[in-house]
């Protein structure tokens, strides 16, 4: 599978929202990190994951991607082609498309959803498929009626504005979608509908989709691969079935045993995961996930765990990732 | 489902205040546009030989001291209130949709320049600005309409740059700009809507305030000139004349007031009936 | 078996709309007991939200309660006089809601509304209310309960936000409490925490929790009995293992089918509910599920099911569930 979108190295830092004293006094403003070091590829035609919790960074990557925050260093590339200019963004734009976490907020409120929904086709400066029949031809292909092109976007429900979303960034036949949260605040059934609507767009269009989420479940049936992020750097990554099944960092495993059993016998009684995600003003030292970890020791405190290929498709960073595994292979952590 | 202009209408006609607020700014417009039928003098003839008449059926509204026709001359005098108050408010609010679109969208150095300017503008006192300006260009409808235009732009551009600025960040302008779209076309077509309603109620209850400062301005016999009839003027004429005709000032200050009530209730209606979440409770 | 403390009896409320009545609401009826964790399951338009805001009082002032109520300590809460429900809520039965920003007050501190939350109870120095103010927020597991006091909502993360609003509402130890979507806003490491929490809670609270929510995988965690709405009316009831286990009612049976909590491999397509809710202007004659019931009979669509024991305290409103 070839490489649709690769991000490497990725760093990006903000200025803090220090107090406004503090900028007075000498010596350089305090800055956040927000992402650090982050690489990732986005194959071909390939749906792949990127789960952590809400303070990890997943949607400033994505954001970062289209060009819509800058990157403090390292490189992007697009069909192989570096993406640094205005020139290299406008064509990732044509080429990919952000679906945001509120899909009713994407929407402009006072424009009807058939002029919104065309937007791409004349800010592009390509002309309209069908014609007049555009946003009605587009809404189909969403499964949604013709009715709905001239209601305002409060006036539709949160799965019809999905849809609509949906509908407008595929409309340039992009070859990569951002879905940033694509499932949030939808009830049970509409989730299951919005994935069928996009595993089916995949199959059809051959579309590559990175799918941000720190819904568990939607990662695990709709992707390949599976990127867990915690505070803006890559934990683990590798094949979903993989992760999901054996899953080497002590971030990851926490995320799976977090997820709600919709089981009454499958209730735990203790808790997997303590405390909160620190903020990016106070990153911890060494690994950044050592204030939460449950195998925590004191090296992780002071050293920063390099990335270690456990196959060619599996990735962790973890200085006992080799201990964790032989422990996750003799033990029953499988589904 | 009803569309949203619809739904604005509805809820601006359930409102009785608002309602009431329409009728009367339409009914100054009405009078303003058809003044030479309305009247039933000549608002500049005069007739020194019925000065200070009382009302009676001949002058509904009596006459003042060089006799002319005080009805007469309030419905001519609707012409230059609503005349200045609208052209000056209209000018200023769209000098100050622009301004405040570039300085809330535009770049921070812009953003900080503009501010500047706003800032100095509006700490400086009004009327000595005004009087500034007048001594200038000497006083003359146009420049009582180009001191409002000035005095009134900073604010409107303060309150769009205000609107602009919380939406600049909200996901449907990154959306657009993940489309590629253009900063005109950000502005035009995704920012003005969403804050030129808002400005349109601050417009329509800034202009009994213009009506006002005309009218307060003519009074300094530093607006419109006499003997062009305007609600200011005939408010000094009474004022001058308190002594031997109390009622005029009363009679000429009716329209002032109607006016204020008019244009405040229907910028109230509007600015609820604008209001989504208000919207929405009318809706339920 | 201990008698239900709050008993919701028949209750069907509509809202005025331009269309006509919408009936969001038809004849449900729901207890909750001392020490029980009820759970309350539905999609968009069920009528859970409507039902939350009868359980605490506060209905939209478009809605009419057009048969039933809702008994609690002896009467129906929703005929009694605005000072008794003001008094009930809160003291009584209190609710934490999905955004707990609107919970608090955002310009005063949480020590300031915590201590004004217990200006119904008399007999209590200002410093005591303050000192059980941070009792309650250790209890919910806050690390520096005095200095949550000193700050304001908007400097909590999620997570700590909705453990003040709980504290809130425990304050004045309600017989009820009411959670509508309280993890809905969290991510799922947050949510284990608050659910841990709510668990970790019923040890020492001897009052009725409600749980309200679109999200089977809350109550499977925390609810002994659960009820299953669907277009207004309850359509299942019953322990939670029973519903999950072997639900009766096909609406129940799809909701869990669909969730994809429940599927762990990898499906190229997820099953969904085909259709769309009815109308609740004009509600179905029969089964208000029928249009979308893969098993629905002519008999289904014309007449109204009937509310079926199927098992030991479970129910199904379904003609197909007959035993």
């Amino acid at each position: 599978m070839s490489a649709l979108y690769e991000v490497e190295n990725v760093s990006l830092d903000l200025a803090a929202p220090s107090a406004g004293l503090q900028r007075l006094l000498p010596g350089p403003a305090p800055r956040m990190t927000i992402l650090s070091n982050l690489s990732l590829s986005v194959g071909q035609g390939e749906m792949l994951g990127l789960v952590g919790e809400s303070g990890s960074g997943k949607s400033t990557l994505a954001r970062a991607m289209m060009g819509l925050v800058k990157i403090t260093e390292g490189n992007l590339r697009f069909e192989g082609q570096p993406v640094r200019s205005r020139a290299d963004f406008v064509k990732v734009r044509q080429g990919a498309a952000l679906m945001f976490q509120d899909a009713v907020a994407s929407l402009s409120p006072r424009r009807k959803v058939a002029a919104q929904i065309i937007e791409p086709f004349q800010i592009n400066g390509v002309p309209l498929p069908d014609g007049e029949k555009t946003p009605l031809a587009m809404l189909e292909r969403v499964g949604l009626p013709p009715a709905l092109a001239q209601r305002y976007p409060h006036e539709l429900s949160g799965g019809q504005a999905r849809r609509v979303s949906v509908a407008r960034a595929l409309a340039l036949k992009p070859k990569l979608v951002i879905a940033d949260e694509p499932t949030a605040g939808l009830d049970v059934s509409v989730q299951a509908e919005i994935l069928n609507l996009m595993t089916g767009l995949r199959r059809d269009m051959g579309l590559s989709f990175l799918i941000i989420t720190h819904n568990l479940a939607v990662v695990r049936h709709v992707t390949d691969r599976v990127a867990v992020l915690y505070l803006g750097r890559m934990a683990e990554w590798g094949p979903t079935r993989e992760v999901f099944s054996r899953p080497y960092h002590p971030y990851t495993r926490s995320l799976i045993a977090a997820e709600p059993q919709a089981d009454p016998r499958k209730r735990r009684a203790d808790l997997a995961l303590k405390g909160e995600i620190p903020s990016v003003l106070a990153r911890p030292t060494g690994c950044e996930f050592h204030t939460r970890c449950p195998l925590a020791r004191p090296r992780c405190a002071s050293e920063e765990p390099r990335p270690q290929m456990i196959t060619p498709e599996r990735m962790v960073r973890c200085h006992f990732a080799e201990e964790t595994r032989i422990e996750t292979q003799g033990g029953n952590h499988g589904t | 489902m009803a569309s949203g202009k619809r739904n604005v209408w509805r809820a601006l006609l359930s409102e009785p205040l608002g309602v009431m607020g329409g009728i009367i700014v339409l009914a100054f417009v009405l009078m303003a546009l058809f003044a030479p039928w309305l009247a039933p003098y000549d608002p500049l003839k005069i007739d020194v030989m019925h000065k200070f008449s009382a009302p009676s059926l001949a002058h509904w509204a009596g006459t003042d001291q060089l006799g002319r026709d005080l009805l007469s001359r309030i419905i001519y005098g609707a012409r230059t209130a609503l005349g200045v108050a609208i052209t000056a408010t209209g000018i200023a609010g769209l000098a100050g949709i622009l301004l405040g679109l570039v300085a809330g969208y535009g770049p921070r150095w812009l953003d900080s320049l503009l501010i500047l300017c706003f800032d100095s503008m509006t700490s400086l006192p009004m009327i000595m600005f005004a009087l500034a300006v007048i001594t200038v260009l000497g006083p003359s409808t146009a420049t009582l309409i180009l001191v409002i235009i000035l005095v009134s732009i900073p604010g409107y551009a303060r309150f769009i740059r205000a609107q602009t600025l919380s939406l600049v960040r909200s996901d449907f302008i990154m959306a657009e700009q993940a489309m590629n779209a253009s900063n005109a076309r950000i502005i035009l077509l995704h920012l003005l809507p969403n804050v030129a309603g808002q400005l349109l109620v601050v417009l329509s209850m800034d202009i009994p305030v213009v009506i006002m400062l005309e009218a307060g301005l003519s009074y300094l016999s530093l607006g419109v000139k006499p003997p062009t009839p305007s609600w200011g003027n005939i408010v000094y004429d009474g004022y001058v004349s308190l002594r031997q005709s109390p009622g005029m000032v009363i009679i000429a200050g009716i329209p002032l007031i109607l006016a204020t009530l008019g244009f405040t209730f229907l910028g109230e209606a509007l600015r609820d009936a604008l209001d989504p979440r208000l919207q929405l409770r009318t809706l339920r | 078996m201990s008698e239900p403390l709050l008993k919701v009896d028949d209750l069907s409320i509509a809202y005025a709309s331009e269309e006509g009545a919408l009936q969001a609401l038809r004849h449900a009826t729901l207890e909750a007991r001392a020490g029980e964790a009820i759970g309350i399951v539905g999609e968009s338009g069920c009528g859970k939200s409507t039902l939350a805001s009868a359980l605490i009082t506060l209905l939209a002032r478009n809605a009419r309660v057009t048969s039933g109520g809702v008994r609690f300590g002896g009467k129906d809460i929703l005929a009694v006089s605005d000072e008794e429900q003001r008094r009930i809520r809160g003291r009584h039965i209190a609710m934490i809601f999905q955004d707990p920003m609107t919970s608090f007050n955002p310009v005063l501190t949480i020590g300031e509304q915590l201590v004004d939350f217990q200006d119904q109870r008399e007999g209590l120095s200002k410093s005591d209310k303050r000192r059980a103010a941070a009792a309650m927020l250790k209890r919910v597991g806050i690390p520096d309960p005095e200095r949550c006091l000193g700050r304001y909502v908007h400097e909590l993360s999620g997570g700590m936000r909705q453990r003040a609003a709980i504290a809130a509402a425990l304050l004045m130890a309600p017989q009820v409490l009411v959670a509508d979507e309280p993890t809905t806003a969290l991510d799922v490491t947050m949510e284990a925490q608050i659910i841990h929490l709510l668990r970790a809670l019923r040890q020492d609270y001897n009052g009725a929790i409600v749980i309200i929510t679109h999200h089977l995988g809350l109550v499977g965690e925390l609810c002994d009995r659960v009820y299953v709405m669907y277009a207004g009316e309850v359509v299942e009831e019953g322990s939670t293992d029973d519903v999950y286990h072997s639900p009766r009612h096909p609406y129940t049976q799809a909701l869990i089918a669909c969730d994809p909590a429940n599927i762990h491999d990898q499906t190229p397509v997820l099953p969904t509910i085909p259709g769309r809710l009815p109308d609740l202007v004009n509600p179905p004659q029969g089964c208000s599920f029928a249009a979308r019931c893969a098993r629905a009979t002519d008999h289904c669509r014309s007449v109204a099911p009937p509310h079926v024991e199927v098992g030991s305290r479970h129910f199904a409103r379904c003609h197909e569930a007959l035993p």
